[in-house]
């Protein structure tokens, strides 16, 4: 009878329960697209992009050491952690490489390139890092390259963390954070402190040059569908130890930050606009003289984004930049305030296997008045998985304030200039491997030198002209191997950097480097190799010195020790290869470093 | 015992054939409890009140799950459908199955809409430049000549592009004229999901 009762309610309740009266697709059209880089569209650029995951497995003490493990990223370092590094991509020069935090460019306006050594990978979440010229839409210094560095964000829920550790050279490394992230709201803080007693810089010194580095990133963020804002804050701080021209130990100060106000609204439903509002401080304060190297730079960016057709897309916006620059070296310096405004705009058609973008930039700059540069690039898909591209591009570099007061100051400088012109291929196959191979040829004109047409001695002052041109010629080929449970990147690079006028090849850059990165992974284990083989190249302009060629291993490893456990390890130079980058300075010899982490993802 | 109830429990059925609205028959003219909500989509209630000549009752494609009988079929412009209503254990099959049918040919004619869909749908580029992700839910009638009208927005992704990006696909489609057979004189009333996910990155 109860059974006979059940059935009849439950069958009665059928009849009378609302049905949700939506067809049923149990099998849904599905529109997909590769995400792409912020920096440039994959299939017009040679982007190569860095994952949080990778980065955590590098277990790396800087930015540079990441970069270093790709070839046609040349790194020069004069010492080990802390001390000055110059990174030169594709052969041109380290301050042809423009270096961004959060939006923000943290290339110094005072002299030379961004500061690499001071960029803790442990807030970063993800590099992406274009080769070949992308001043148009960034402005100077974009002419070898574009490093984009973005700090770590909240994924869904809290998450934090905590990680300590120590290695060769009384080197201790640590840090924490906290996440948090919902679907409206976003905050969170990563610290990371460094510090080693390093070693001795220079060759014949014998005091070892310590680092220390406080870093911290902070953000907050709203998202409220049609408006959406975040404020965030990178800096760090902390003091290098070097040896001076007769070895004694000096020491300076250093601070780097980038602050970043990002207001993006929807006002249509195929237009974004973005304001962002950005201030840098790139500081050098030297502790045994009066000596500062200090630049301020206050920006705003607003750039609109509309998809004017279903085929295209257009950018189109306004950036004005005050940038001030001080400096103090050897009794005499400056105090200089420059003023920039640009205005840009882009257009990027894609229909059924072609694609083409164009893109215009005009700068009006203090230094030298207005610039235009522009880019034309086109894009063919001949099969699912393969892509054929072409471009041509120009870029500048904008004179610093050391090349227009400093030493041999000259106020009428105009800007480097270049032309690119690039074809590329990549093709892919199942999934799991792709090839990448580009040709290039990068005309860098009116480079600045220092002049002085009847020597030291002479009665007539040198001054810094632009008079140099440089050519780079190269071929890039790149491996990616994704196979469960082994992953494998392979990068090689020929090129040609040539001094134009003197004929000879530019100083620090090689002509050939091969990169190979191998990992392991397993279960709780990570098991990786990265090895560098790079071939000679000439110490400077200015000396005969050639910097042999050499080749390294790091071995890393990575562990799951517990659910929330993780404990890694690395050797830094495994053959403990003893080579040159710079002549006169020592590089890192064998190392050994290990950390534990604790993670906090409820 | 079971069989008293089975009897029982096809009355029941039964009768909700003849009390609610049951759009496989013609509108019968009684009034109906508030059971009718039971049957009606979100945009178009289907009472069994009287309904003019030619008006559609929103058809829905149901799941060929046997256990759960719903309203489905279509009414027609044609004539009405007037088989008498008996309790039997025969008809309750035959009602199952024409679910099925029904169910087995909305299943295909969305196939066939997603074949066509899928050469023409394309990520919108702003959206994916913003890295925005999201599920459509668009409503369409697939009329008897193949036409795809009756295009609206039942579910927005929360990102107006890529709503106003899956309409205008459709739009832009038009026609199937490859569904004319199976549509057999009939329009079909649905909704179409449609995702856009980023991947990689």
């Amino acid at each position: 009878m109860k059974q006979g009762v059940t059935l009849f309610v439950a069958s009665l309740a059928m009849i009378l329960l609302p049905f949700d009266s939506r067809a049923q697709n149990d099998d849904p059209v599905v529109v997909t697209a590769t995400r792409t880089p912020r920096t440039a569209d994959e299939s017009l650029a040679s982007v190569t992009v860095i994952t949080r995951n990778e980065i955590e497995a590098a277990q790396a003490k800087d930015v540079a050491d990441l970069l270093r493990f790709h070839a046609g990223i040349d790194i020069g370092r004069n010492g080990g952690a802390g001390q000055p590094v110059s990174a030169f991509i594709r052969g041109a020069d380290s301050n042809h490489t423009l270096v961004l935090v959060d939006g923000v460019r943290i290339n110094p306006g005072t002299i030379g390139g961004a500061a690499l050594q001071n960029i803790s990978p442990d807030v970063i979440e993800r590099i992406e890092i274009v080769r070949g010229p992308r001043s148009t839409l960034y402005g100077s210094d974009a002419v070898g390259g574009v490093v984009q560095i973005f700090t770590r964000r909240a994924h869904e829920g809290l998450a934090a963390h905590a990680r300590a550790g120590a290695g060769t050279d009384e080197t201790r490394d640590g840090g924490a954070s906290a996440h948090y992230g919902d679907g409206m709201t976003r905050f969170g803080v990563d610290v990371s402190r460094f510090r080693t007693d390093g070693f001795a810089a220079r060759v014949d010194g014998t005091q070892d040059s310590g680092y220390r580095n406080t870093t911290v990133s902070a953000y907050a963020g709203l998202g409220l569908g049609f408006l959406d804002a975040e404020l965030s804050h990178w800096q760090a701080r902390g003091n290098v130890e070097y040896l001076g021209f007769l070895l004694d130990p000096l020491d300076q100060d250093f601070t780097n930050t980038a602050t970043n106000l990002s207001l993006k609204a929807v006002p249509a439903a195929n237009w974004t606009s973005t304001i962002r509002l950005g201030r840098m401080r790139d500081e050098i304060d030297q502790s045994q003289s009066a000596d500062v190297a200090h630049t301020r730079r206050t920006s705003l960016d607003w750039q609109n984004d509309v998809q004017w057709r279903k085929d295209h897309l257009a950018t189109a916006g306004l950036y004005v930049a005050r940038e001030e620059t001080k400096a103090v070296s050897f009794g005499t310096g400056f105090d200089i305030e420059t003023d920039i405004k640009a205005v840009y705009a882009q257009d990027q058609w894609h229909s059924g296997n072609q694609q083409i973008l164009a893109a215009l930039r005009y700068t009006d700059h203090d230094a030298f008045g207005g610039h235009t540069t522009g880019e034309l690039a086109y894009g063919y898909r001949v099969a699912p998985g393969t892509q054929l591209r072409a471009s041509v591009a120009t870029a500048f570099r904008a004179p610093d304030t050391t090349d227009r007061f400093g030493f041999g100051g000259n106020p009428d400088l105009d800007p480097e200039t270049s032309r690119n012109v690039e074809v590329g291929a990549r093709f892919g196959f199942s999934g799991t491997q792709s090839l990448n191979i580009a040709l290039f040829q990068n005309e860098i004109d009116d480079l600045i030198l220092f002049v002085d047409p009847d020597g030291f001695t002479g009665v007539i002052p040198g001054a810094n002209q632009n008079i140099e041109e440089a050519r780079i010629r190269g071929v890039e080929i790149g491996y990616a191997l994704s196979a469960n449970p082994w992953t494998l990147n392979i990068e090689a690079i020929v090129q040609d950097p040539r001094n134009i006028d003197t004929g000879r090849q530019l100083a620090r850059r090689a002509k050939r480097s091969l990169t190979a990165g191998v990992r392991h992974e397993r279960g709780p284990l990570l098991i990786g190799l990265d090895g560098l083989a790079t071939s000679a190249r000439p110490d400077s302009d200015f000396s005969e010195v050639i910097n042999p060629g050499y080749g390294i291993v790091n071995f890393l490893t990575q562990y799951r020790l517990a659910r929330d456990w993780i404990g890694r390890a690395r050797v830094e130079n495994v053959l403990d290869k003893e080579y040159t980058l710079a002549d006169g300075f020592n590089t890192q010899g064998r190392a050994v470093f290990a950390e534990i982490e604790y993670r906090y993802n409820p | 015992m079971i069989k008293r109830f089975l009897a029982l429990s096809v009355a029941m059925h039964a009768l909700a054939g003849t009390f609610l609205p049951d759009a496989s028959r013609a509108p019968l003219p009684l009034e109906v409890p508030a059971l009718d909500l039971a049957f009606t989509t979100a945009s178009a209630p289907a009472g069994a009140r009287a309904e003019p000549e030619g008006a559609k009752p929103p058809v829905q494609a149901p799941r060929p799950a046997p256990d759960r009988i719903r309203a489905s079929a279509i009414a027609e412009p044609g004539p009405a459908v007037d088989e008498e209503i008996s309790p039997t254990v025969t008809d309750h099959a035959e009602a199952v199955q024409d679910d099925e049918a029904e169910s087995r040919r909305a299943n295909h004619l969305l196939s066939l809409l997603r074949t066509a869909l899928d050469e023409y749908f394309v990520y919108p580029p702003l959206a994916r430049k913003h890295g925005w992700q999201g599920t459509v839910y668009v409503g369409l009638r697939l009329n008897t000549n193949g036409d795809l009208g009756a295009l609206r927005l039942v579910r927005s992704s929360g990102y107006p592009i890529l709503d106003r990006d899956a309409l205008a696909t459709l739009e832009r489609i038009g026609s199937l004229p490859q569904a004319r057979a199976w549509l057999d004189g009939r329009p079909l009333e649905t909704e179409l999901t449609v995702i856009y996910r980023l991947v990689g990155g």
